[in-house]
C-alpha cells in the first residue's frame, strides 16, 4: 500500500527487525527468570468485571490475588484499538498498540518493551485461556501510550478507562465504491488532526494523536467489495479490507480537511458490479472537460436546514465526477476549484477558454423560497433568456454617440456571442444530462430550461449548468448529503458526457456542429429540446 | 475582448455619485409607507406585486401605493412594499427585513437603478439559483410592469453593482422583467 502522505508505512525490514529482536528479548526475560522461581498465584476471586470506557461499557474476565486485581486483557486491547497474540514460541504474548509492541509472561512480572524492561506488580495469569494482566500494565501500555487513566471500583467490580486531557475531534466518515475503486473520506470540518496511519497486512489504521473521535461521529453501513468492515475506537478507525485489496491516502488540506482513502484490486483483475453497470466506450485522446464546483469561500451558495452548504457538496461531486470522468474516458478533467476557495465567476469561465476546454459542465444545488420543489434541472444559456443581450443592445442604441463606454459594451456583447455558437451542442449536452439523471435516479424531471447563469456567458465551448437538487427540500438535502447518493448523481453525469462524446469519436461520423463550417454557422436559437421546458406552473 | 476593469470600476464610481446624489435630492429614504395614510399631494394607486410563490415561480398580489406620480417616487414605492413581503401566508418574502432601499434611480432611457441595503454591510443574500431568480425577478417584475418608465432594472447592494446578486445570475447588465416566472393564477 502507498500512502502518499504524512504515513508512516510499516516497512517489511523493520517488521522483521522488531520481530527479531522481540524473539531475542523474550528468550532472555524468560532465561533471566529462571534462577528466581516464583510460587503460582492464588487466586482470590474469579469472574467477570465491567469495562467502562467513557459511556461505551463492556464485559471482561476479572481475577484477584491478595496483590491485587487482574483484568482480562485481550477485551481491553480489542476496545481500544489493540492486538494480543501469543508469540511464535508459545511461551509468551505480545500486545501491540500504538506502534509499540509489550512481551510479557505468566511466568515472570517483567514486560518488555523495546529497550525498556518493566516490572509489574504481580505477573499475569491465565485463566481459561485468557490473559489477566494487573492495573499497572495497563497504565504502562494504554495510559502512556494514549493518555488513558485507569481506576478500579470494588464494590461495584468496575474499571474506569478515562483519558481526562484528550479532546474529542469532530468527524464524519463517508464510503462509496466506484468504478471498481472504493473510497473512504474522513472528514475533520474543525481543521488537520494529528494522526498516523498504519497498515497491517488488510488492516489499515487511522489513529488520532492526542484526540479521540467525538462520540457523534457514526460509521457508513458497509456494503462495500473491497472494504469487509469498519470499525470506529475512541481514537482510532479501522478499516479491514479484503484480500488482494490494495490503496492510497490523499490529504485535502483545504477547509474541511479530509482524509481520502482509495482502495482498489490489485492482481488478477475482477470487473465490480460498479463496473459492470456502465460499459464505457474508450474514445481518443485530447478531450477536456472542465467541471466547475458551484461557489466556495466566502460565498457559500444554498444552505439547506439540517446543516448542509452547497459549496462543500458541490465541490465533493465535482472530485467525484472527475474521479469517475477519468476512470471511464482518457480525458483530462480541470476543476475550476479544488478548495473551498472563492473564484470569480469570469475566473471561472476563463479558466475553461484558457484550457481550451471542450466542456464546462457548472456543478450546482437549487433552494427555492419555499420548501416544496425537488428534483434536477440543467441549464443552458440562450439568446432568448439571456435577455441581457438584448437589453444591453438597447441600451447601446439608447446611449448618446458619445458614450465612451460605447466600444466597451459593444465588445462585451460579441463577447457574450461566444458561448451562442455552441448553444445547439450545449442542448445536446443538457438533454442527455437531464435524461440520465430522470433515467439512472428517478428523480423529479424539472426539464432542461435556459437561463442567463453568468458562468456560461463567455464560455467559448458547450457549456452548461446542472442543478442536481434542492437542499430547501429537506428529503432531498438527506439525499445528497449521501456520499452513495452523490456518486450515482455523479455517475448519471459522467454517463452523459460519455455519450456526448461518443458519436465524436467513431470514425466517419462528426458530430452536428463539430466541424468548423458548424463551428462558425452564425448564432441561432436552438430548437426547442425533446425534455426542454420552462418553469412549471 | 474583456471590459477594462477601470472602465467598469469608473461606471461602477458614476453610478454610486449618482446615486448618492439623487439620495441628497430626495433626501433619505423615508420610513414605510402606509398605504392607508393620505399625504398631501399623493394618491392611491393599485399595483400587483409578485412574490414567490411554490414550484419556484413568482404570484401576483393585489396591492395600493401611495405616490406622488413620478415616475421614480412609483418605483421607489413599489421597492418599499416588496421589501416589507406579501400579506398572503402561502406567498415568500424575497428578502429578510433588516434590507432595505438606500435609493432609486431612473435614467431617460428607461433603466432603474435600486439600491438595496443589507444590515450592518451585509452582502446580498446567499441561495440556490432559483432561490436567486425568486428574490431579484420578484423586484424586477414589481417594478418593470407596474411602473411603465422603468423598463429594465439595474440592482446595486450597498451602492455597488455587483457582478452577481448571490453567484448565478450576471447582475451586470439590466435585468428585463419575466413574465415566464410568473405562475398563472387558479
Amino acid at each position: 500500500m502507498v500512502f502518499s502522505r504524512a504515513v508512516k508505512v510499516r516497512r517489511p525490514t523493520v517488521v522483521w527487525a522488531l520481530l527479531a529482536s522481540g524473539l531475542v528479548l523474550e528468550g532472555w526475560v524468560l532465561q533471566a527468570q529462571k534462577p528466581e522461581p516464583i510460587p503460582p498465584p492464588v487466586l482470590v476471586a474469579s469472574g467477570t468485571a465491567r469495562l467502562l470506557l467513557g459511556a461505551e461499557e463492556r464485559e471482561l474476565t476479572y481475577a484477584a490475588t491478595a496483590a491485587g486485581p487482574l483484568f482480562g486483557l485481550d477485551a481491553i486491547a480489542r476496545e481500544l484499538g489493540g492486538r494480543l497474540t501469543e508469540t511464535a514460541s508459545g511461551r509468551g504474548y505480545e500486545l501491540t498498540f500504538s506502534a509499540s509492541k509489550f512481551l510479557l509472561a505468566t511466568e515472570s512480572p517483567q514486560v518488555v518493551s523495546g529497550k525498556k524492561i518493566l516490572t509489574l506488580s504481580q505477573r499475569p495469569v491465565t485463566l481459561d485461556g485468557t490473559l489477566l494482566v494487573p492495573l499497572d500494565m495497563l497504565e504502562v501500555s494504554f495510559g502512556q501510550l494514549a493518555g488513558y487513566v485507569w481506576r478500579f471500583e470494588e464494590t461495584t467490580r468496575t474499571l474506569h478507562g478515562e483519558r481526562p486531557n484528550i479532546t474529542e475531534v469532530e468527524a464524519a466518515i463517508d464510503l462509496v465504491h466506484l468504478q471498481g475503486t472504493s473510497t473512504l473520506v474522513v472528514k475533520f470540518p474543525a481543521g488537520p488532526p494529528r494522526y498516523v496511519v498504519e497498515r497491517e497486512g488488510q488492516r489499515t489504521e487511522l489513529r488520532l494523536l492526542g484526540g479521540a473521535f467525538s462520540r457523534q461521529t457514526e460509521l457508513p453501513r458497509v456494503e462495500d467489495p473491497l472494504v469487509s468492515a469498519l470499525r470506529l475506537g475512541l481514537d482510532r478507525l479501522t478499516i479491514e479490507l479484503a484480500p488482494g485489496v490494495d490503496g492510497e491516502l490523499y490529504e485535502l488540506k483545504q477547509q474541511p480537511f479530509r482524509l481520502v482513502f482509495d482502495f482498489h484490486q490489485v492482481g488478477p483483475a475482477t470487473s465490480s458490479p460498479a463496473t459492470a453497470e456502465l460499459p464505457l466506450p474508450r474514445p481518443s485522446n485530447g478531450f477536456t472537460v472542465v467541471l466547475d464546483p458551484g461557489h466556495g469561500g466566502g460565498e457559500t451558495g444554498a444552505l439547506g436546514k439540517n446543516g448542509a452548504v452547497e459549496k462543500e457538496l458541490t465541490l465533493l461531486l465535482s472530485l467525484e465526477i472527475q474521479r469517475q470522468l477519468e476512470a471511464a474516458l482518457p480525458v483530462k478533467v480541470i476543476l475550476t476549484r479544488s478548495a473551498d476557495e472563492q473564484v470569480g465567476l469570469f475566473e471561472r469561465t476563463a479558466i475553461a477558454n484558457e484550457n481550451k476546454a471542450d466542456l464546462l459542465v457548472s456543478v450546482h444545488l437549487n433552494s427555492s423560497l419555499s420548501g416544496r420543489p425537488f428534483g434536477a434541472e440543467t441549464y443552458f444559456l440562450s439568446l432568448k433568456a439571456s435577455d441581457l443581450q438584448a437589453a444591453a443592445a438597447a441600451e447601446l442604441e439608447n446611449q448618446d454617440a458619445d458614450d465612451a463606454e460605447e466600444s466597451d459594451d459593444l465588445e462585451m456583447i460579441l463577447w457574450d456571442l461566444a458561448q451562442t455558437r455552441h448553444l445547439a451542442q450545449s442542448q445536446t449536452l443538457a438533454t442527455l444530462i437531464q435524461g440520465e439523471l430522470n433515467a439512472t435516479l428517478g428523480l423529479k424531471d424539472r426539464g432542461v430550461k435556459q437561463a442567463p447563469f453568468k458562468v456560461l456567458v463567455g464560455a467559448q465551448m458547450p457549456a452548461v449548468l446542472v442543478e442536481l437538487g434542492f437542499l430547501s427540500n429537506a428529503e432531498e438535502e438527506a439525499q445528497l448529503k449521501d456520499a452513495s447518493h452523490r456518486a450515482r448523481l455523479a455517475a448519471a453525469l459522467v454517463k452523459a458526457i460519455v455519450e456526448y462524446r461518443a458519436p465524436q469519436v467513431t470514425p466517419g461520423v462528426a458530430s452536428p456542429g463539430s466541424t468548423p463550417e458548424a463551428q462558425a454557422t452564425p448564432p441561432t436559437e436552438p430548437s426547442a429540446p425533446p425534455g426542454a421546458s420552462r418553469p412549471e406552473r | 475582448m474583456t471590459r477594462p476593469p477601470p472602465f467598469r470600476s469608473i461606471r461602477c464610481l458614476a453610478v454610486l455619485v449618482l446615486l448618492l446624489m439623487s439620495g441628497c435630492r430626495r433626501g433619505q429614504t423615508p420610513p414605510p409607507a402606509d398605504p392607508s395614510r393620505q399625504e398631501p399631494g399623493t394618491f392611491a394607486q393599485p399595483v400587483n406585486l409578485y412574490f414567490p410563490g411554490e414550484n419556484g415561480l413568482l404570484m401576483a398580489e393585489r396591492r395600493e401605493i401611495r405616490t406622488t406620480g413620478e415616475a421614480e417616487d412609483q418605483v421607489a414605492a413599489v421597492v418599499r412594499l416588496v421589501l416589507t413581503g406579501p400579506e398572503s401566508d402561502s406567498l415568500a418574502a424575497p428578502f429578510a427585513t433588516e434590507v432595505t432601499l438606500a435609493a432609486v434611480q431612473l435614467s431617460p432611457s428607461g433603466v432603474v437603478y435600486i439600491d438595496l441595503k443589507g444590515k450592518d454591510g451585509a452582502g446580498p443574500p446567499s441561495g440556490g439559483s432559483t432561490e436567486e431568480r425568486q428574490r431579484w425577478m420578484s423586484l424586477v417584475n414589481s417594478v418593470a410592469l407596474n411602473v411603465p418608465e422603468a423598463r429594465r432594472v439595474v440592482l446595486l447592494w450597498n451602492g455597488v453593482q455587483p457582478e452577481t446578486l448571490g453567484g448565478h445570475f450576471d447582475a451586470s447588465r439590466p435585468f428585463a422583467p419575466d413574465l415566464a416566472m410568473v405562475a398563472r393564477q387558479p
